[in-house]
């Protein structure tokens, strides 16, 4: 796993995704937890907004998927991202694979989020982060997909 | 409190207390009865064979009171057990220890005879002397007797209930004060060395130790380190006053809960590692086989890490004693099993082949520690050092074996994983090549080709025998020590898929 991971460090710093850049301080010594740095694309609604996603890598990685959550206090406001930054996306759990990268799973947000029309939170955001499993990993929740058009 | 004497005169009466165990006496020969088994004690082994229906027919309680009966007077009347008809009872107890989950299933029944075993052991309750010695000498060999305990010990691993993850460690905690007793005895010691040669069983065995050990000193270190930082918190009286009610209240259950946790899990965790050290000292083989070897090395050198690594400041706590930390009692028993598997190569490989926490200045660490606090004689360190330096040599050759091995040209590489493929195979949909441990491993939870998502399963694999031997010859040309490389990695290979086909 340890080989996999410096793969995907170096392809990531190789081939960065317009936007999105590693927040060095936090992955020096520790491979296992990512933050990276995500500026709101130009001409979208989050232009000037600065996010922070986090990737924690499992033991059994690639073959379980990694947990990924916005953190910090700016959450982006969208209607597939509940205000405690789990993010409600498809390939993080029931569709994972193996083959899928941080890369890959950093393409679909950013177009998630570029592709979002109205900034809103999720009908049941309140209800949500009050109850969910646990707070710091998304992946103890299970999700239904009710919107395969976003 | 006059209704509880009055209870207390009337239930702790002698002539009641023999009557129940003339009772319970009685009681066992009926039960053994239903086992077609009443003149055991003319019989060689007490290991049962067939189970009869009536004896599935009857209610559990039949023999869970007579686990609570006998835990009870052990802890209370132990006197009352100098007995004769405590020779019966005794017998019943060895019964179901030697058959374990055999003749009766539900294994927290198995646990009370444990529990009751366990009670009575000198350390815990020295005045049952004469009831434990009944359940020690009996004429039956000693071998059922370590060899159930130890199936016992891996089997509740899976009880069935929700709370079996916690429930296993109680049970496990009973048979390594147990184990610890009898290894003492030396016909008892004869038949663990002699189990210890039989093979997988002890290995899983081991495998058990293993797993726990790690878990739980990892939990009970972890929770040293939060214990510590609470109290330095609280120690400095200007910022504790300034976190408001709510987080300093939060803070101090935080503290109650980790002092409780880590209490119990230490007592296990040294319970265990002690367990480890002394079986070591006379039984090597099973610890060496690949399986277990690496495992093994890795919880050691964590641990060490722990305990003498750069954070271990970490882990002072005010009051150690109270939560049974004794960081030398720990290093000594780790330490010793450095030692005891020292003169072994296997094991040097296994604690290089520790990626996770083996470091050259961890060894200095350790043994300026060990010479400091006097915790082990020169002699032994002396040892401790060679040990550390042969440890060096392999990993300075593995390093350049890594360095050859990641040259390998792209094509020859894994696509997940980025290791060199030894048995390539092609997927029929998505015509990737991938090395086959690592795509069965995926098909075990999922039936799709990870880069399509067509179907797919272990079957449809196609084997790549052109390119396997491209590879393998490559690495024979191109890596140091290339054929010995290949032999391991193939070996490697085959274990995992065994371990992923197991699981």
């Amino acid at each position: 796993m340890a080989q996999r991971l410096q793969k995907e460090l170096a392809n990531f710093m190789r081939d960065p995704i317009p936007g999105m850049s590693l927040d060095r301080n936090l992955v020096e010594g520790n491979l296992n937890v990512w933050v990276i740095n995500v500026d709101g694309a130009p001409n979208t609604l989050y232009e000037g907004e600065i996010f922070k996603l986090q990737f924690k890598f499992p033991q059994r990685y690639p073959f379980d998927s990694p947990s990924v959550m916005f953190i910090g206090n700016k959450i982006p406001e969208h209607p597939h991202i509940y205000s405690n930054g789990h993010i409600c996306l498809s390939i993080l759990t029931d569709e994972w694979s193996p083959a899928l990268s941080v890369q890959s799973v950093c393409l679909s947000i950013v177009s998630m989020l570029s592709s979002c029309k109205a900034k809103s939170r999720p009908p049941d955001d309140e209800r949500y982060v009050q109850t969910c499993r646990d707070p710091s990993d998304p992946k103890k929740t299970r999700w239904f997909f009710h919107d395969d058009s976003v | 409190m006059s209704s509880k004497l009055s209870a207390d005169v009337s239930l702790f009466d002698q002539s009641l207390i023999q009557s129940c165990l003339k009772f319970y006496s009685l009681a066992v020969n009926v039960l053994m009865r239903y086992l077609n088994i009443e003149n055991i004690k003319d019989f060689k082994s007490l290991l049962i064979k067939n189970v009869e229906m009536k004896w599935n027919a009857l209610p559990e309680y039949f023999v869970e009171d007579i686990g609570e009966i006998l835990l009870f007077y052990i802890q209370f009347f132990p006197n009352a057990l100098q007995d004769p008809s405590s020779e019966d009872l005794s017998l019943f107890v060895s019964l179901i220890l030697c058959n374990g989950t055999n003749f009766i299933k539900n294994p927290y029944l198995v646990a009370k005879f444990v529990e009751v075993f366990f009670t009575s052991c000198p350390m815990v309750q020295p005045k049952a002397n004469y009831f434990n010695n009944l359940i020690v000498y009996q004429r039956f060999d000693g071998r059922d007797l370590v060899n159930s305990l130890m199936k016992f010990y891996s089997d509740v691993e899976r009880t069935g209930a929700s709370s079996e993850f916690y429930d296993k460690f109680q049970i496990r905690y009973h048979i390594s004060v147990i184990f610890k007793f009898l290894w003492e005895i030396p016909q008892y010691q004869l038949a663990f060395i002699n189990e210890s040669n039989q093979g997988k069983q002890f290995v899983r065995f081991i495998n058990m130790i293993i797993n726990d050990a790690t878990y739980l000193l990892d939990e009970s270190l972890e929770s040293l380190k939060r214990i510590h930082e609470i109290q330095n918190l609280m120690e400095n009286k200007t910022e504790w006053n300034q976190l408001n009610q709510e987080t300093r209240s939060q803070k101090e259950s935080q503290l109650a809960q980790d002092e409780r946790q880590c209490k119990s899990y230490l007592t296990l965790a040294t319970e265990t590692v002690e367990m480890f050290s002394y079986i070591t000292k006379h039984v090597k083989e099973p610890f060496l086989v690949d399986e277990i070897v690496d495992k093994l090395a890795a919880m050691l050198n964590f641990n060490l890490y722990q305990l003498c690594g750069p954070r271990c400041v970490n882990l002072k706590v005010k009051n150690p004693k109270d939560y049974n930390f004794e960081p030398k009692k720990l290093l000594d028993l780790l330490t010793s099993i450095y030692l005891n598997l020292s003169a072994y190569d296997r094991f040097a490989e296994g604690l290089a082949n520790d990626e996770r926490s083996y470091k050259k200045e961890l060894f200095i660490d350790a043994i300026k520690r060990m010479s400091n606090a006097n915790i082990k004689p020169q002699i032994e360190i002396e040892r401790f050092r060679s040990l550390a330096e042969k440890v060096e040599v392999i990993v300075e050759q593995k390093g350049q074996v890594d360095i050859d091995i990641d040259n390998a040209p792209d094509e020859f590489k894994d696509p997940l994983m980025d290791t060199v493929m030894i048995d390539p195979v092609r997927l029929p949909t998505s015509n990737k090549i991938m090395e086959r441990s690592v795509i069965v491993r995926h098909l075990l939870n999922s039936n799709f080709d990870p880069f399509n998502r067509m179907p797919l399963n272990e079957d449809k694999l196609i084997s790549e025998t052109e390119l396997q031997k491209q590879i393998h010859e490559w690495i024979k040309a191109n890596v140091k020590n290339g054929e010995m490389f290949l032999k391991k990695k193939l070996r490697q290979n085959q274990m995992e898929l065994e371990q992923t086909y197991q699981s």
